[in-house]
């Protein structure tokens, strides 16, 4: 069993994985299964420590030392990235997968201009022997398509000229640059106001769908995920309780976790004592987080 | 009714190299009546923090006057003001309780420090009973009063922050993006812990918050700040209702919405 269709870019099956601590294994993905066809936008959601940032970084297995897998496979195009050499990954990873991270002025490289940055991307990559100049070019003509305006004064600042949005669409850009199949963005718009965010959903969600390039959006913003996504995939500690139609999960909750989210968050309510903090806990777990107050 | 607290053109100006200067916050007027919530939003740079620490004499300001609790506190310096009596009535809450709180101090000893600091004999005297007391209006349970900060969970130190805040009974309470650290549940036992603190002491708060999904939620009124000017205030709901700056309306329409669609 390899390809399920032939539309399909990523199948994550049944992975579970721990990393190794000082005491013992601890438990990150319990058994994880999500699937991506070609050109379409999936949102990962869950609350801070459910593994969906975890699940990202195991496709392009960005995983620390002590990760553990212990079960389950990652089936990109059909192979399995998991049985892959370091060298081989390094031919995936920001290349046919890009990545988008939370904050993009720490992920550039501060004493070089960005549109050196992203020219390195491009030339990393690029099959077709480009010169310097025009791998700068295409940085530019980039930038332009994606909608920044002055791309070529843009290309020629420092990371620490431009402002936080200005920098996360140029780290969507460098994600851009390399022509990939599938970009991995993890919580790209959780350190920008709401109208730099709708900006920068906007640069993200109209170039992947003008390449048909497929998204991995990890988010804990339940709203972003329905406004901008296919499909939610709901997380809660290692597992996926839920999943389905971005627009549907969040307005017709089928499984009590997604519920007791969305009662404890602010939308749709019309006063704050209907906030309700939550009171559900995974029938499944036996040691449930000894963090955070139940009172 | 006479407002708690009153801020009139209150102007602050950081100087920037060259000899020039930004104006943070430019000319504003606001109060705050006894009992009210207040929430002060804007994007990054748009003066609501320094606003919302101008307020709490927390920095100097240029120009304006600010009135509290009947007192014209203007010409009190901020230094002067940390040991003043009125700023047992004046109380903060910041967004990283890691920051905010001593590290070496536990949990019992950071909620006391106020009383001892600013409160009067009788008060130390029973300094202790005081801290109990305020721990429980915060949800605060007794076995965690010997931890220290590290050994605590976010919304335990948000929680040990917000009893160190009302432990003298203050008349107010600022707010600066108390929840925006903490995860759904915990943001929602918070807000429902400030609710009731204000059923039941009868405080106002400043709620600054970049979260318009919330601040639409617990305030009375609001307060939209866009480079240093405030360019609409008005009943909380009517302005969501009815946003009648353009900033607003732009502000407004970006805050994402659960079964909306963007057309992309």
């Amino acid at each position: 069993m390899t390809r399920t269709h032939e539309n399909r870019l990523l199948e994550i099956e049944d992975l579970q994985l721990g990393f190794d601590g000082a005491q013992g294994l601890l438990p990150a993905l319990r058994g994880v299964s999500v699937h991506l066809d070609r050109g379409e936008l999936v949102a990962l959601v869950g609350q801070s420590g459910s593994g969906k940032s975890v699940t990202g970084l195991t496709v392009l297995r960005l995983l620390g030392a002590n990760a553990r897998i212990a079960k389950g496979a990652i089936r990109f195009d059909g192979q399995d990235l998991l049985s892959f050499s370091e060298r081989q990954m390094r031919g995936i990873r920001g290349g046919r997968i890009a990545m988008v991270f939370q904050n993009a002025k720490a992920s550039l490289n501060p004493i070089r201009r960005v549109g050196d940055t992203l020219a390195d991307i491009v030339l990393a990559h690029d099959t077709t022997g480009l010169s310097r100049k025009q791998a700068l070019q295409k940085v530019v003509g980039l930038m332009a398509q994606i909608g920044i305006a002055l791309p070529e004064e843009r290309a020629r600042a420092y990371p620490s000229e431009l402002s936080g949005g200005m920098c996360q669409r140029i780290g969507i850009a460098a994600a851009l640059a390399s022509d990939p199949e599938l970009i991995i963005a993890d919580e790209p718009t959780s350190a920008l106001d709401v109208t730099t965010q709708q900006l920068v959903m906007d640069t993200l969600t109209e170039a992947a769908r003008a390449r048909g390039v497929a998204v991995i959006f990890i988010t804990h913003d339940l709203a972003l995920a329905s406004e901008y996504c296919d499909r939610a995939v709901v997380m809660n500690a290692g597992r996926i309780v839920e999943e389905g139609p971005a627009d549907r999960v969040f307005t017709d909750p089928q499984h009590p976790y997604t519920r007791a989210l969305l009662d404890a968050l602010p939308y749709g309510k019309t006063d704050a004592s209907e906030l309700r903090p939550m009171t559900w806990t995974d029938p499944e777990d036996s040691a449930p987080g000894a963090e955070g107050p139940r009172s | 009714m006479t407002p708690l607290l009153d801020l009139r053109a209150i102007t602050k100006r950081y100087p920037v190299p060259g000899g020039n200067s930004v104006t943070a916050v430019d000319a504003v007027d606001f109060h705050v009546m006894p009992g009210e919530i207040l929430g002060i939003v804007g994007e990054s740079g748009s003066g609501k923090t320094t606003l919302s620490r101008i307020a709490a004499r927390l920095i100097p300001h240029d120009e304006g006057r600010i009135t509290f609790d009947g007192e014209d506190i203007t010409r009190i310096s901020g230094a002067k003001f940390a040991r003043h009596p009125k700023r047992r009535a004046l109380q903060m809450v910041f967004q990283d309780p890691l920051a905010s709180l001593n590290p070496r101090f536990r949990a019992r000893e950071a909620i006391g420090d106020p009383v001892h600091r600013l409160g009067t004999a009788a008060e130390r005297g029973r300094a202790a009973e005081l801290v109990a007391e305020a721990a429980r209006l915060a949800g605060l349970p007794e076995r965690l009063m010997s931890a220290y900060p590290h050994q605590m969970s976010g919304g335990q130190r948000a929680r040990v922050d917000i009893a160190r805040a009302i432990v003298l009974r203050p008349k107010m309470i600022l707010l600066d993006e108390p929840t925006s650290a903490l995860d759904a549940s915990l943001q929602a036992h918070v807000i429902r812990t400030l609710l009731d603190l204000r059923s039941e002491l009868g405080l106002s708060f400043i709620f600054v918050s970049h979260d318009l999904n919330l601040v639409r939620l617990i305030s009375d009124r609001l307060l939209v700040m866009h480079r240093g000017r405030v360019v609409e205030q008005g009943v909380a709901q009517a302005v969501f209702e009815a946003p009648q700056a353009e900033y607003t309306k732009t502000l407004i329409a970006a805050i994402p919405q659960v079964g909306r669609r963007r057309s992309v």
